[in-house]
């Protein structure tokens, strides 16, 4: 009996321990999950912290650049071909617009307001005054849909191009394309003679 | 001993019961923190390869106007008061190297020099490689982006920027300088490489 005695003290000692592991593993993987749950509301490692914020400014910054472009370059060289095979100032520009057009629509997920319209012919462009105003709506068009959006909706991934790529990408993608046309005319103007305005990297 | 064998057997079991706990419990406290660190790893991964896969794109999209325009090419100005071709690409890796080291923090190993001037890069093969070394510059800085200094302040001549938007703006320059040579291309009667935006 004596020995009974002894045995069960350790089994009961044994469940004491047993169940004091047990506790403090459960509170170990309460207090991990609040700690996550934390880390996860307040990611470290994701750039920009403001995403939607950084884009508007650099989208307001590039329209008010072509706008720069667009002042500087007279009525008279709307037309004005680099070389006869290339595009017109105003056709690099209605270019520029319709792509601002189409990756606002695809990466902020709107409806295109000129869809079906071929802008390179539509002689309502043909003027500085209508050509600027095209232009800066393709501007205004893209700033209002990031703001429509949040960082979330920007990490979204979507099809385009048959690939996939999220909206943010899809977006500087489109900022790309009008850097890389914007840089063009840049040339037509010093043919024109007129000194470009000067890169707003700020 | 009959008794003695039970409760040794009873402390056995619940010996077993206790380590089994014991694992089941240390395996579910290990399997979040694995899941979380695989979570975030990918996050960051993803901006970082954004980052490598555009600036490699670009090296490949600048290297084709390098390929096209000829050699005698190189000094060609559309109006004489501007850069030639082979200044304007000099001009962007000059660009690229200091956007890069602004944006990261790595020395810019031309530091100091006019690399616009230097006659020694305005051969096709001398222009060239700088030009990919600038690029390559940029493609190893950003394979070892420290994501959470992105949001830091840093200056850039007299710009107020942060490292992210080092990147960025770096992206931009070289993007416009490129733009601005597809017309020396034309008017060299080169066709310029088709536009690369994917």
């Amino acid at each position: 009996m004596k020995q009974a005695f002894v045995a069960a003290r350790y089994l009961v000692s044994l469940v004491a321990v047993s169940v004091a592991f047990t506790l403090v593993c459960f509170a170990q993987q309460a207090t991990g999950g609040q700690a996550q749950g934390g880390q996860q509301a307040a990611p470290a490692a994701e750039w920009p912290a403001d995403s939607v914020g950084m884009l508007v400014a650099e989208w307001t910054r590039a329209k008010n650049w072509t706008k720069e472009y667009l002042d500087k370059m007279p009525e008279d060289g709307l037309s004005h071909k680099a070389t006869p095979e290339v595009r017109s100032f105003a056709e690099q520009m209605i270019h520029l617009a319709s792509a601002n057009f189409l990756y606002a629509t695809r990466g902020a997920g709107l409806t295109n307001p000129h869809q079906g319209k071929n802008l390179m012919t539509m002689d309502e462009f043909k003027t500085k005054a209508g050509l600027t105003k095209l232009v800066m709506e393709s501007y205004d068009f893209m700033i209002g849909g990031i703001k429509a959006m949040n960082a979330d909706k920007l990490k979204e991934k979507i099809q385009g191009r048959g690939m996939t790529l999220t909206r943010e990408a899809t977006i500087r993608n489109g900022f790309e394309h009008q850097t890389h046309h914007r840089g063009q005319t840049t040339i037509y103007l010093r043919m024109k003679g007129v000194v470009p305005p000067p890169e707003p990297f700020q | 001993m009959k008794q003695s064998i039970k409760a040794f057997r009873y402390f056995v079991s619940t010996l077993a019961v206790s380590a089994a706990l014991g694992l089941v419990c240390f395996a579910q406290q290990a399997a979040p923190k694995a899941i979380q660190g695989a979570a975030a790893t990918s996050a960051a991964t993803d901006q970082i390869s954004v980052l490598v896969a555009d600036w490699t794109r670009a090296r490949d999209y600048t290297k084709e106007y390098l390929d096209a325009m000829p050699e005698d090419g190189l000094g060609f100005k559309p109006t004489p008061d501007i850069r030639s071709f082979a200044e304007q690409m000099l001009h962007l890796a000059a660009a690229n190297f200091a956007f890069v080291s602004t944006a990261s923090g790595k020395a810019n190993p031309y530091q100091g020099k006019q690399l616009e001037k230097m006659e020694e890069y305005k051969t096709k093969a001398a222009l060239t490689k700088i030009v990919m070394e600038s690029y390559d510059f940029a493609i190893n800085a950003a394979k070892n982006v420290d994501l959470k200094k992105a949001d830091e302040p840093v200056k850039f001549f007299s710009f107020d920027l942060t490292r992210g938007s080092a990147w960025s703006k770096g992206f931009e320059h070289q993007t416009h300088h490129r733009g601005q040579t597809t017309i020396y291309l034309r008017l060299k009667g080169v066709k310029p490489p088709n536009e690369k935006l994917f």
